[in-house]
């Protein structure tokens, strides 16, 4: 028990496991409505997007270079919905294509002309340890925008995420919402870039729905699971980094692995049969 | 189209019928012409099963209930809500799926639920994109005796539809429809073998059965064993 409670005693470690949490439940959130329009590797390029806004901003806007990253981040994903939307490239495509040229355009901008700036180790893994106020206050108002955005759009963002023409037929603005998504999106992936890192906060986005998504048949069940898986692979993968000694963004991804592993192995075939098909786009999706 | 229209749009795969009800629907812009709509018009929508994503989510209350916008805060349904979606599960005969999921139900309940998600919107016109491929006989009967109720009750109906004999046939009005408008007027009038081999370019042969009419569709020559050349 004593040991338990060691790490709590550490204000560092406190903070590190409310951000972590707070990390795990707004990407587990956010991320039903990703995973289930096909979009989950938006989550891959859209970090490394912004990895890449990072890099170039710190050239232009000394002080202001995360709000630059994040406008870099909402810039390249409404870049991805608008080439989606008007031509025949798949949103697979798109996000491969859009997110990885941003990433590459601002680590070159860097490379060119940049001198300092944060480590690169810790941007690829995340540092919870290094947090500042400034973040906890940003993680917690993207906490704030992302549930109620979630609540307030709640039947808009479903019907355009289930059956968008539909939706468009039916007074739904799928347009704003679907561009309301991304700025989301990015915002949340940003506010967590630095707790999980950018090669990990991808899975996150993934694996907490994923996991959802075999437990249920129901979309607001699904929501709520998800939610709360992020939070507890947030909060335990935390605590085992502290033991473990490894960066926590990687702890809180192998907890997620682990807890899909054992929820497949539990729900079996119903539950392999429920997340079938996840990556696809609705309109690839042919019968039952 | 008028208040009472009770239409189907008849051709063969590729003809434009499902390009022609998303013109209707807006989701289309017409490269040439234009397509007029009033501007509060209510439209309900049931789209082809198949181009249903069946994994996702969503029970079958879930999904009736998306049609209708929330005016409140909370996401979840009122009591008033779910009492119009019971009614209107209700009205189709499946008020005991509710709590499904979506793939669960047959070709024809999923079909009645897309209609239960229209009609919640309390729709002046409703659009069906080919409402009887893939059910049963009986299914299709019930489906066209619902809509003919719906008509009754003063709803403008445009579907499209490739079976001739099964729904074209018992409709009071049909558009025939190969890249354009091939013929237009009564079953009576429109399924004749002249009107029907512009449309679906196969000759075809035309009965009456107790003053309906029937499309026999010659087809090709039978295959007999040995006579391959």
């Amino acid at each position: 028990m004593e040991t338990l409670l060691e790490p709590l005693s550490y204000a560092f470690f406190q903070k590190g496991l409310l951000v972590a949490s707070l990390s795990g439940a707004i990407l587990g959130l956010i991320g039903v409505y990703i995973v289930l329009r096909g979009m989950s590797y938006i989550g891959h390029g859209l970090a490394h997007s912004i990895f890449g806004g990072f890099a170039a901003m710190q050239l232009f806007a000394a002080k202001f270079y995360a709000i630059g990253a994040g406008l870099w981040g909402i810039a390249s994903a409404l870049a991805i919905t608008t080439v989606t939307k008007r031509s025949r490239v798949g949103a697979d495509a798109a996000i491969g294509v859009i997110t990885i040229a941003s990433f590459a355009l601002g680590v070159a901008l860097f490379a060119k002309f940049g001198t300092s700036g944060p480590s690169f180790e810790n941007a690829l893994f995340g540092s919870i340890l290094g947090i500042t106020t400034g973040q906890i206050v940003g993680l917690i108002a993207v906490a704030i925008l992302t549930t109620g955005f979630v609540i307030l759009r709640y039947r808009a963002l479903l019907f355009s995420t289930f059956d968008p023409d539909v939706a468009a037929v039916s007074g739904v603005n799928v347009g704003r919402i679907e561009a309301a998504l991304m700025v989301v999106l990015s915002l949340a992936i940003l506010a967590t870039l630095t707790v999980i890192g950018v090669t990990l906060v991808a899975a996150m986005l993934v694996i907490p729905a994923v996991i959802a998504r075999m437990l249920t048949d129901s979309f607001g069940r699904m929501l709520a699971y998800s939610t709360l898986i992020g939070t507890l692979c947030g909060f335990i993968g935390m605590y085992t980094s502290y033991y473990a000694d490894v960066p926590s963004g990687t702890m809180i991804v192998l907890v997620g692995a682990a807890l899909f592993i054992v929820v497949l192995a539990t729900t079996g075939g119903s539950g392999l049969s429920r997340s079938a098909g996840l990556d696809k786009h609705p309109e690839e999706l042919v019968s039952k | 189209m008028h208040e009472d229209q009770f239409t189907g749009i008849v051709g063969p795969s590729g003809a434009g019928k499902t390009t022609l009800l998303r013109l209707l629907l807006q989701t289309l812009n017409p490269v040439a012409g234009t397509v007029w709509r009033a501007p509060d018009l209510r439209v309900g929508y049931v789209p082809q099963l198949e181009s249903v994503s069946w994994n996702f989510p969503i029970t079958v209350f879930e999904c009736v209930l998306m049609s209708r916008k929330s005016s409140r805060i909370r996401p979840w349904s009122s009591a008033s809500e779910k009492a119009s979606v019971s009614a209107v599960l209700d009205r189709l005969g499946i008020s005991d799926l509710g709590e499904r999921h979506i793939r669960e139900l047959s070709g024809g309940q999923q079909q009645r639920m897309f209609l239960a998600r229209a009609l919640l919107r309390q729709p002046q016109v409703l659009l069906l994109d080919e409402p009887t491929s893939g059910v049963d006989i009986s299914t299709r009967h019930d489906i066209l005796h619902l809509l003919a109720d719906l008509h009754e009750d003063g709803m403008a109906i445009v579907l499209t539809t490739h079976d001739l004999n099964g729904i074209a046939a018992h409709l009071p009005h049909l558009v025939c429809v190969n890249n354009r408008i091939v013929g237009e007027g009564t079953p009576n009038e429109v399924m004749t073998p002249e009107v029907l081999e512009r449309t679906f370019g196969a000759r075809m042969d035309v009965l009456e059965h107790l003053g309906v009419r029937l499309v026999v569709d010659e087809g090709p020559t039978p295959y007999t064993p040995g006579t391959r050349t």
